[in-house]
């Protein structure tokens, strides 16, 4: 007899989810599915507002990445003016980008990943959370603490605040970088690059304990996508489009912004508020990519920082082809902060970092902008269109969490299918089912609700809905 | 000389919830140094950690409008997470994670207004120079006793 076992809420992620596993008549998994249960709507209720609130509107739409907001929505909006920015301007926002990279890794890694890695998922789940790591591992939360805290300094050092910076501003920001805080950031880097080296140290020491998660944890042939520099560098601000096939070749290169409805379309499911994009050439499902971390790192041709290279080059010996286990997400995820270090460190010490010119002044010149940042959890795509009063007409956004949401049902199917044997719901079976979830970092909350100690409500059901069988814990 | 911080809690966006920012500004002016933010975060454990004592500085929704109530608070026996961190909870995280932990007070005033706007009500706006007056000596006292 088919059944279906329901996971609501899925925990430790940012946002509202839910997870269908469907057995068949054999109680093997015949499908699964992720639900993403709730809707913002910022698409449609912009419509009407001038341009020049978009990026503090934007921002709004995440409490964690309000900064990749805030910048894709600044960029776009320069491209509307129709004006270089300043480069003093350009680095700026660039700082500020890392310094949201650092935290929001941060956050993913030590606040809700970490647990699994350091708990055990099989490991009693009153303790397999933050709060257990803060006390088997005191040392190692501490610096993720302190890695978030260096990440918050950064935005609210530039923007005056540490959630929601409205600094950032169509055609540069609003203020320059005094002396002061440019002295106070460089005095923290070599601290918060050990923390960062530290903490990569680790994981590569036990990454061999999750073996058997790296072979069955969304480890299937994609499409990579995201962004990079014209040398084909690691980018997280500014670059051009990059995609990549499983098998490692690179099938559009240097694409530019306005040019993604070119090669990527969105799919709408019935069960879910999250869109599925896809990659168009290749039509729905079979043009299922991912972005993010793991993508970047596979599709990039360096980090371009010493450091980040060095680690760069060592994850890309996990596998002849790009590494196409989601698990490596963590992996990527950690070489990334190295990276933003590193990259905030050489741009803090430019001296033309304290040039006060930092915002081009311009009217609109252009009644269409797309904007394009590679967000902690992927590529954001922010395209607008304004009527000749400067007033929002039309607006599209694909965010990061969407690029990767058949990657993520793909995955679930994976893991659902390795691990879940037959009616009975065990503990650690469903625990690997959220945490692969977890691996991709999705962000779904957008800060309008309540995260972090939720309740698991599996419920195993009959045709009907009629209720077999239901676990809970608070 | 004591170490000492204010955390100012609220959101001065919405009325009275924005009552702490007050007081921590207030405050700030006098050479305390002051904290403000919408929510208390787990980072904030590491600058608690540094200090002798914390002072949070926030709204309740319970009481009659302009209420003052001055608190001692200890950690709670769970730390406190995301959006469900409160100041008790986040001492938690600063005992966990440092092996001690500040004396720690709450200044609360009780709202009679959050809605969608900036300013105070009159009842909490008339309530500020007495909550001032509160903090101030704790404050003090807390200065006095390190001095001893």
């Amino acid at each position: 007899m088919a059944q279906t076992i329901v996971i609501d809420p899925v925990t430790r992620i940012e946002g509202h989810a839910k997870i269908t596993i469907q057995l068949d008549a054999e109680d093997k998994v015949a499908d699964a599915r992720l639900h993403i249960t709730q809707f913002r709507g910022f698409e449609k209720f912009v419509e009407g507002r001038p341009y020049l609130e978009m990026p503090s509107l934007m921002a709004r739409i995440c409490g964690i990445c309000p900064v990749s907001h805030l910048l894709a929505s600044a960029k776009t909006c320069d491209e509307l003016l129709a004006v270089a920015i300043p480069p003093t301007a350009a680095m700026l926002r660039r700082i500020m980008h890392m310094g949201q990279t650092i935290q929001s890794h941060a956050l993913s890694f030590f606040h809700l990943a970490s647990p699994d890695l350091l708990l055990g998922l099989d490991g009693d789940p009153a303790k397999r959370n933050v709060f257990g790591v803060l006390q088997e591992y005191p040392q190692l939360a501490r610096d993720g603490i302190r890695l978030r805290q260096f990440g918050q300094e950064v935005i609210a050092l530039l923007g005056g605040k540490r959630i929601h910076p409205a600094w950032a501003v169509p055609g540069g920001v609003s203020a320059p970088l005094s002396v002061e805080h440019r002295d106070q950031l460089l005095a923290q880097v070599p601290e918060i690059l050990s923390l960062a080296q530290r903490t990569l140290d680790w994981y590569k020491g036990v990454m061999d304990n999750y073996r058997e998660e790296i072979r069955t944890f969304g480890n299937f042939p994609s499409l990579y996508m995201g962004i990079v520099s014209p040398k084909g560098e690691l980018e997280l601000y500014d670059g051009k489009l990059r995609i990549m096939n499983a098998r490692g070749e690179i099938i559009a290169d240097q694409v530019d912004a306005y040019r993604y409805p070119d090669y990527i379309e969105e799919a709408v499911e019935p069960d879910s508020y999250l869109k599925s994009p896809y990659y168009k050439p290749l039509g729905y499902q079979q043009g299922m990519y991912r972005v993010g971390p793991l993508a970047r790192l596979n599709l990039i041709d360096a980090c371009g920082t010493p450091r980040a290279d060095e680690e760069w080059a060592e994850f890309r010996d996990l596998e002849r082809g790009p590494a196409s286990s989601s698990f490596h997400y963590h992996y990527a995820r950690l070489i990334e902060i190295v990276y933003a270090v590193e990259t905030m460190e050489k741009l803090l010490r430019d001296e033309a970092i304290l040039d006060p010119h930092v915002r081009a002044i311009a009217r609109p010149n252009r009644a269409e902008g797309v904007g394009i940042a590679e967000a902690p959890r992927g590529t954001l795509i922010h395209h607008y269109r304004i009527d000749q009063n400067g007033l929002m007409e039309w607006a599209n956004l694909i965010i990061a969490t969407g690029h990767n949401n058949l990657a993520m049902n793909r995955s679930i199917l994976q893991v659902a299918r390795h691990f879940v044997k037959n009616q009975s719901l065990s503990e650690g079976m469903l625990n690997r089912v959220e945490a692969v979830v977890r691996a991709y970092d999705p962000c779904l909350s957008c800060s309008t609700h309540a995260v972090g100690q939720m309740p698991l409500h599996v419920q195993l059901l009959g045709p009907g809905g009629k209720l077999y069988a239901e676990v809970q814990r608070d | 000389m004591a170490r000492m911080l204010v955390v100012g809690v609220g959101n001065p966006l919405r009325e009275d919830d924005g009552v702490g920012w007050y007081l921590a500004e207030a405050l700030g002016r006098t050479g305390v140094p002051t904290h403000t933010c919408h929510q208390l975060l787990p980072e904030l454990a590491a600058e608690l950690s540094q200090v002798d004592l914390v002072l949070f500085a926030d709204a309740r929704a319970e009481g009659p409008a302009g209420q003052i109530r001055l608190q001692p608070l200890a950690p709670s026996d769970k730390p406190g997470y995301s959006h469900h961190l409160d100041a008790p909870g986040l001492l938690a995280w600063v005992r966990g994670l440092y092996g001690h932990c500040p004396k720690a007070h709450l200044l609360s005033v009780a709202g009679a207004a959050f809605g969608y706007r900036e300013g105070l009500s009159p009842p909490v706006a008339a309530a500020l120079p007495a909550a001032l007056a509160q903090a101030g000596a704790l404050l003090e006292q807390q200065e006095e006793i390190c001095h001893a």
